[in-house]
């Protein structure tokens, strides 16, 4: 189907605008001379139409290689990627519905903000009235109506990166491509720049791949989080799924900030808690996928559900000495010494800080814990 | 979960479905490839192997044995002579170079004009001119002076060449001395060392890269030269001569592309150790933009001896060059020096088809040259990154082949139709029954001699450009073609600028690439330089030569102007 | 991978040029331009000014449209070589090479009526070649620079081995200019075929030799500037320099005898115009276009009897001339060219 034939209103969702993306079992091979490096590795995933899909990980972990294969800049060395059905693996990038919004902006510098909106639509020999009012729509949509004249240089990061993604959206892809597009903002502008391209995603209903490296962009802005590391897919989920119940370490430290303690899972009950056995203290936990008992696995807790009690405290937890305290605040962050090594816990602000060498118990509810089966620690 | 391996055994590697995979390059990439390869194996493919194939018959091969055993004293002059060129070239770029940048003084850029003249020079220009002001009895030597001094040979021949050539080496050394951190010198006079200290041991050691490249540069072009040495050499026999007698004097083909053979060996090994060094040089240069401005240096212990050199440098220029305009407009400069329009009247008379032919070729073949040239950058940066430094070797060689041997090949391969399993691909290129009474070869000539210039000055700005620029172009739907005129032309229109300018600049004044391909219905300017030269008819000579400079001047500037003009109404309008 | 890719292209772009070298035109197949045309391609080895108007002349006499390009013997030669048919007649040059031309195989014999009226020396019987010119060699000097070495115009080739010349004297290389090798045969000559002895004579000329000019126009013009103070030259071509400007130089000839070129005309092979280049010898041979070289100006002798000789023409028949035996001096050409490069020329760095 042409890009023509999906043309409608800007501006309000449609059926068949949004794609249906599905990665077979990609890899990506880049051979040199010397040696060959996989830099992505069986990865399999399906995007429903319409969803705001983050891929996210550390650098060199693939997920840019991943968007550059779903673009077509890349190819895949094996597998397929389908796009509402079809293999678009031989499509060249310029016959795929997606438009990319890329890090460095990668605005014409040559042509005013106008004609770099307009250049696709130019290319594609869409007619200038046609062309004039899509640009401007598109400008609406991002609020840069008044810069039509102005040349790139003359933009600000933030304009650019609004010209950039109103180059994208001018050609009513199927899909829109975001590589860290706002890692080269500033703060305070990346913050109000997540909250406009996810209004805008939702209120067109594009299906959205966004590649990042930070974790707050990710919770914040996706449908489904895709965590990667060393070319692999780690974990697919909900925000909520993929910080809550990491199905590994790895997952769990890359997104918030986390504490581990090895236990022995004594008991998995029906409902899901399970019992584990920690320094000789019973501790209850919600169970992981392929958590068994009799077995030994890591427990999980997030910092801010681990709290400090003075010792002696009757909650479940693990006994320690505070090594240190810091205010930072609304909350109080404690490093705690532990048979488990140093934890990391809060206490809320308003609090009176404990001095370091205090003794005290980390407690946490088992609603709070998870429990990870060894084999998913990463390496 | 098993995952931690990053790097596989190339057989553990999932290769198998690798090939049904990767054929998804925009079509046009291989359209535009298809033509390149074309276009290099027409220019420089087919003349080399018809080369290669005769050097290898057997006078060949005889002349070449007695190039390496009885007769050495050609291969060692042609050696010894690319090496003093390179050398007096390499010192005189250098010091013009330091002038510019790092003194302060009146008429800065009057110098860099002056000194980038002498790129303009006709064939056999500056060698009669030298002769005439400074030979046994030339005008400022003997007459004005009062001694002999003997130009012929070696010691012509190396202030000749490396004349010519300088400007090459000053551009060279110029840019790497802007780019240069001034932060460096502030650092070392902060450090206490004197201006003169500073120069020997942190502003020569810190280009010294390009002072590489551009000594072997030079050597390329001394060891190639055909001209001068024609005209100069007096007993001094080198390669590039004893081809042009071999062919002019003897008809014996065999022996000419087997000396031409051997001068093709240390040409292009040079070539390959300058490209080699080039993209080594990358690494190492400080880059980045410039923090702090630039201080000049004031010593006058290295202010005084450097302007001083530049100074003696550039009267000889102007000398040289006046005595090319003078020589024009005298009887004869030197023996008769009344005031005579007679060599314009002969000019006039005799010249002016060649110099509407020289300058219709040069039109046509410019476009041609630099349009190659940006595909073959193109490709090279953008499309094939690793495989194509094959490519970007071989559109280079259009420079790193000798003159004499390009225009020999040439002769060789286009003289006849060329066939190709039982059909003729193509008709004959070269010689007056050619196809356009062998314009088309001369052109085919000056495309090739043109094409490095722009490649190189293309890779450099494309290396410049974010290739997310172009991926966003992709990305919205531009194909490989539309993104290149679109995005990457307008981007790198500097490097067209100069890929047009220098392939205008080096056709209209070159002489050895075709010399042997001239006809009868296609005469260029420089060879009727030649003729009149080797008529003893220097007057008519100068004429030609003056007329020649002013025409390229005429025709850069107007290049210049039109491409800014076209550059500026594309921006506007797109 | 694409670097195996590319290689592969590469490959095969270089397997195609091999095959492309490897095949010429199929048997039978005639690689020259066949046919006619109404225009005359001209060969002309005299000097640029003498080629045009006796060009423009033939043209206006005949009306036949003539272009010309300039080329010295040798580049005839080679290019007759590699590009047959591209000329139709080849005007000037010694009758020796027209000679060497047609062992190659490039003439095609005509016996003009109007060579009737020739001596002997100045035509071929064949036809091969007809004569138009003559001139001969001299020892072109500057006077003043003799006066400031002290010694007189030199007469024999003897004299040319003064010490006092040493450095001072330029010849015309043999390979690329009629000139160089005419000295050479004439030495010959002179030494009754005696080729170790004549390579001798220039091995110890060679020092005193500044260089040997790419042609013989050259020389003179060095002797004229006072760069040498003499030149081995064409008589005619000294009268001309001297004429131009060079006022200093004389004309002097060796006593023992000297060589003289007949400057000829033949037909080429293959010409496409064969009848216009038959026509253009047949008027190279009248007495009316010969009258026309005192107007050029030409200062070489013309060989028809009862042609007008222009007032500066250096006089030839009273000349003393060594006998030119035009076999020998064709056949001996590529030897002697050899020797000299290998012996004389390449001796030049030992020095």
């Amino acid at each position: 189907m042409t890009l023509d034939q999906s043309r409608g209103d800007l501006g309000t969702a449609r059926d068949g605008l949004a794609g249906l993306l599905e990665l077979q079992d990609i890899s990506k091979v880049f051979t040199s001379r010397h040696d060959t490096a996989t830099a992505v590795a069986d990865v399999t995933l399906t995007i429903q139409p319409g969803q705001f899909v983050t891929l996210l990980g550390p650098s060199g972990c693939g997920k840019t290689t991943t968007l550059r294969m779903i673009a077509g800049f890349e190819s895949p060395t094996s597998g397929d990627i389908l796009l509402d059905g079809t293999s678009i693996v031989r499509t060249p990038p310029n016959k795929r519905p997606m438009s990319m919004v890329f890090q460095s902006y990668a605005l014409f510098p040559h042509l005013t903000v106008f004609d770099n909106i307009g250049f696709g639509l130019r290319v594609q020999h869409v007619d200038k009235g046609e062309r004039d009012v899509r640009i401007r729509k598109a400008m609406e949509l991002t609020g840069i109506e008044t810069f039509g004249d102005r040349h790139p240089n003359e933009l600000s990061g933030g304009q650019q990166q609004r010209v950039a993604l109103s180059r994208a959206l001018v050609m009513e892809p199927k899909m829109l491509l975001f590589d860290e597009p706002l890692s080269n903002l500033d703060a305070k502008l990346r913050l109000r720049m997540r909250d406009e391209i996810r209004a805008i995603q939702q209120r067109l209903q594009i299906t959205s791949v966004f590649v990042t490296h930070d974790q707050s962009e990710a919770l914040t802005m996706s449908d489904v989080i895709v965590v990667m590391n060393k070319g692999r897919i780690e974990q697919v989920g909900t925000p909520e799924e993929v910080y809550r119940k990491p199905n590994s370490t790895f997952v769990a430290s890359f997104l918030g900030s986390a504490n581990f303690l090895e236990v022995h899972v004594v008991a998995v009950a029906a409902t899901g808690v399970a019992e584990a056995s920690f320094e000789g203290r019973l501790l209850q936990a919600q169970a992981g996928p392929q958590v068994v008992a009799g077995e030994t696995a890591t427990l999980m807790v997030r910092s801010e559900n681990l709290r400090v009690e003075p010792a002696g405290s009757s909650g479940l937890g693990v006994d320690g000495k505070v090594s240190s305290s810091a205010f930072d605040g609304a909350v109080i962050r404690y490093a705690v010494e532990t048979p488990a090594g140093i934890l990391s816990a809060e206490a809320p602000g308003t609090d009176s800080p404990m001095p370091a060498g205090t003794l005290v118990r980390c407690v946490f509810r088992a609603e709070d814990a998870w429990l990870i089966a060894t084999g998913k620690e990463a390496a | 979960m098993t995952q931690t391996l990053t790097r596989q055994q190339p057989a553990a590697a999932p290769i198998p479905t690798a090939r049904s995979q990767r054929a998804r390059k925009d079509p046009y990439v291989w359209v535009v490839l298809g033509v390149v390869l074309a276009a290099l194996l027409v220019l420089l493919g087919l003349p080399v192997a018809k080369l290669a194939v005769e050097a290898f018959s057997e006078g060949g091969r005889a002349a070449i044995v007695r190039t390496f055993s009885a007769d050495l004293s050609p291969l060692w002059n042609t050696l010894l002579l690319g090496v003093l060129v390179g050398i007096l070239g390499t010192a005189v770029g250098f010091v013009m170079a330091y002038v510019q940048v790092f003194l302060d003084f009146p008429g800065k850029k009057l110098l860099h004009a002056l000194t980038l003249l002498p790129m303009i020079s006709p064939p056999f220009a500056v060698a009669t001119a030298l002769i005439t002001m400074f030979g046994r009895r030339g005008i400022i030597s003997y007459k004005l002076l009062g001694f002999e001094f003997d130009v012929y040979g070696l010691q012509g021949l190396v202030i000749v060449i490396a004349m010519t050539f300088a400007p090459l080496a000053y551009m060279n050394i110029r840019g790497m001395f802007e780019n240069l951190d001034p932060s460096l010198f502030e650092a070392a006079k902060a450090l206490g060392a004197s201006e003169t200290r500073i120069l020997f041991r942190v502003t020569l050691p810190m280009v010294v890269p390009a002072l590489l490249a551009s000594f072997l540069i030079l050597f390329v072009e001394g060891i190639a030269d055909l001209a001068n040495p024609l005209v100069l050499g007096g007993n001094f026999r080198v390669l590039a001569s004893q081809i042009y007698f071999a062919v002019a004097g003897q008809g014996d083909m065999a022996t000419a592309a087997g000396l031409a053979m051997v001068l093709l060996i240390p040409a292009v090994a040079v070539f390959s150790i300058q490209k080699y060094w080039a993209n080594r040089k990358s690494v190492v240069t400080v880059t980045g933009k410039p923090t702090g401005v630039r201080r000049t240096v004031t010593d006058p212990w290295v202010k005084v001896p450097m302007l001083t050199l530049a100074a003696l440098w550039t009267i000889l220029i102007l000398l040289l060059f006046g005595a090319i305009v003078a020589g024009g407009f005298t009887n004869i400069l030197g023996v008769d020096n009344t005031f005579s329009l007679g060599h314009y009247e002969f000019v006039a008379r005799l010249g002016s088809t060649a110099i509407w032919t020289t300058l219709s070729m040069t039109l046509i073949a410019a476009p041609i040259a630099a349009l190659l040239a940006v595909c073959v950058g193109w490709l090279v940066v953008r499309q094939f990154p690793a495989g194509g430094r094959f490519l970007d070797f071989a559109g280079m060689l259009g420079s790193a082949i000798p003159g004499t041997v390009l225009g020999l090949g040439f002769a060789l391969a286009f003289a006849k139709p060329t066939w190709f399993m039982g059909q003729q691909i193509l008709p004959a290129l070269a010689g007056g029954l050619a196809v356009g009474s062998g314009a088309i070869a001369i052109i085919l000539v000056y495309v090739a001699r043109g094409i490095p210039a722009g490649q190189q000055a293309t890779i450099a700005g494309l290396r410049q450009i974010n290739p997310q620029v172009e991926e966003a172009a992709v990305s919205v739907g531009a194909n490989a073609l539309q993104t290149l005129r679109l995005v990457t032309l307008p981007l790198i229109r500097p490097a067209i600028v100069t890929a047009v300018t220098y392939t205008l600049t080096k056709s209209m004044t070159t002489i050895t690439a075709i010399i042997f391909i001239t006809t009868p219905q296609t005469k260029v300017i420089t060879s009727q330089i030649l003729d009149e030269v080797d008529a003893g008819r220097f007057g008519n000579a100068f004429a030609y030569c003056t007329i020649l400079i002013a025409l390229v001047l005429v025709v850069l500037g107007v290049t210049t102007l039109l491409m800014n003009a076209i550059g500026r109404t594309k921006a506007k309008t797109s | 991978m694409r670097n195996r890719l590319i290689t592969g292209v590469l490959a095969s772009a270089l397997c195609s040029i091999v095959t492309l070298t490897a095949c010429s035109a199929p048997a039978g197949t005639s690689t020259s331009a066949a046919g006619t045309t109404d225009s005359l391609n001209i060969a002309c080895s005299q000097q640029e000014d003498f080629c045009q108007k006796i060009t423009a002349a033939f043209q206006k006499a005949t009306g036949i449209k003539s272009t010309y390009v300039r080329l010295g013997s040798g580049e005839v030669l080679a290019r007759l070589q590699t590009a047959t048919g591209e000329f139709d007649v080849w005007s000037g040059g010694q009758a020796e090479n027209h000679l060497i031309a047609n062992d190659k195989g490039f003439v095609t014999p005509y016996v003009s009526p109007n060579a009737a009226a020739l001596t002997a020396e100045f035509k071929d019987d064949k036809g091969i070649w007809a004569g138009f010119y003559t001139d001969s060699i001299a020892f072109c000097s500057n006077s003043k620079e003799l006066a400031k070495l002290g010694i007189a115009a030199p007469t024999s080739w003897q004299a040319l081995l003064d010490p006092k010349l040493k450095g001072h004297i330029a010849m015309p290389h043999p390979a690329t200019a009629g000139v160089g090798y005419m000295a050479i045969f004439t030495v010959d000559a002179l030494n009754n075929g005696d080729k170790t002895k004549t390579i001798d004579y220039f091995k110890s000329l060679n020092p005193s030799i500044v260089q040997y000019s790419k042609s013989a126009a050259t020389g003179t013009e060095m002797a004229g500037r006072g760069e040498v103070a003499i030149a081995i030259a064409l008589d005619s071509d000294c009268v001309k320099a001297k004429l131009s400007g060079f006022a200093d130089l004389v004309n002097s000839y060796p006593a023992e005898g000297t060589g003289y070129e007949v400057g000829s005309v033949s037909i080429l092979k293959g010409a496409r115009n064969e009848a216009a280049a038959k026509k253009y010898m047949d008027w190279i041979l009248s007495t009316d276009a010969q009258n026309q070289y005192a107007d050029v100006p030409s200062y070489a002798a013309p060989t028809l009897p009862k042609a007008t000789v222009g007032k500066d023409v250096p006089p030839q028949t009273t000349l003393k001339k060594v006998p030119w035996d035009l076999r020998k001096a064709a056949d001996g050409r590529a030897d002697f060219i050899k020797a000299f490069e290998s012996d004389v020329a390449a001796s030049s760095t030992a020095k």
